[in-house]
């Protein structure tokens, strides 16, 4: 008799199956099919539209001072380090897959974030970033860039297991010039991820990318796309 | 008589947080207490169909009382 495959908070409608998917492991449904990535980065979506929507409540408080600035600072602090947890646990399967590395890989995401929400913060002390639309905008990035912890997992995740080369697929209505070139390069070796290729979130569109990664062995050909 | 602003500006706006690089690199280490509020902003975030069936399931995982 198997043992079922226990729930994860995350994604309780799912299971994690480690063992499929040339070993990477998948999610898969109640009546055992793999997910497609499409659903899963779909429920990424709407996981970070609801914190997107937070910190949107959270410059409104600014701008209206209900918030003081370090009051809002602290509370963006939070919200950045749940998108990237929330981005790397769906990546790796759930919460229960995550390990002390994974964390402290999450740490490091997180450190960068918060020395440009430093930044940020200090300009609008400043007085240099006008409390307008764009402020509200440009803080509701720091809640998409979950989805680009999610990209940087699979790509070292599939690293490891030996997928050495990655193509970059369209999927946005209208992309941007960067995401037009990169995915008209098709495969690149991954050793270029984060040098000549720009990985999804550092492009023109920065963390609105609805681009998707395609992985492959070079020497077989298999192929996964997240 | 003075017009607004066209770019309406707070009334408690105050310093930034006057954080140096160990500050933040001690800040950005993430705990328990982290995940655990991850954990719940995720489930609060689930569409409502899927948090009753998390409900369900962990009514279902209870131990048997007794």
């Amino acid at each position: 008799m198997t043992t079922p495959l226990p729930v994860d908070p995350l994604t309780p409608q799912y299971r994690w199956n480690p063992a499929i998917n040339y070993g990477r492991g998948a999610y898969i449904d109640a009546g055992g099919r793999i997910v497609s990535q499409a659903t899963i980065r779909n429920v990424l979506d709407t996981m970070l539209d609801g914190k997107t929507a937070n910190i949107g409540q959270l410059a409104e408080g600014l701008r209206s001072g209900v918030l003081s600035l370090g009051e809002w600072q602290t509370a963006m602090m939070n919200e950045i380090k749940d998108v990237h947890l929330i981005g790397a646990a769906m990546e790796r399967g759930g919460w229960a897959n995550m390990t002390q590395a994974d964390f402290g890989r999450v740490g490091r995401i997180v450190r960068d974030e918060y020395e440009y929400l430093r930044n940020f913060a200090n300009d609008i002390a400043a007085g240099n970033v006008p409390l307008d639309g764009r402020f509200i905008r440009r803080s509701q990035l720091y809640g998409e860039a979950g989805r680009d912890t999610f990209y940087h997992f699979a790509s070292v995740q599939n690293g490891r297991l030996g997928f050495d080369e990655i193509a970059s697929v369209l999927h946005a209505r209208e992309s941007c010039p960067d995401c037009i070139d990169h995915a008209g390069r098709g495969f690149v070796p991954i050793t270029e991820l984060g040098v000549s290729f720009r990985p999804i979130g550092s492009r023109q569109c920065l963390s609105r990318c609805k681009c998707s990664y395609i992985y492959r062995r070079s020497s077989t050909g298999e192929t996964i796309e997240i | 008589m003075a017009q607004p602003s066209k770019h309406f500006q707070p009334v408690r706006r105050g310093p930034a947080l006057d954080l140096s690089d160990e500050d933040l690199d001690a800040l950005a280490v993430i705990t328990e207490a982290d995940i655990l509020r991850a954990q719940q902003e995720a489930r609060r975030v689930l569409p409502r169909k899927y948090r009753n069936l998390l409900q369900a399931t962990e009514i279902d995982d209870d131990p048997p009382a007794g």
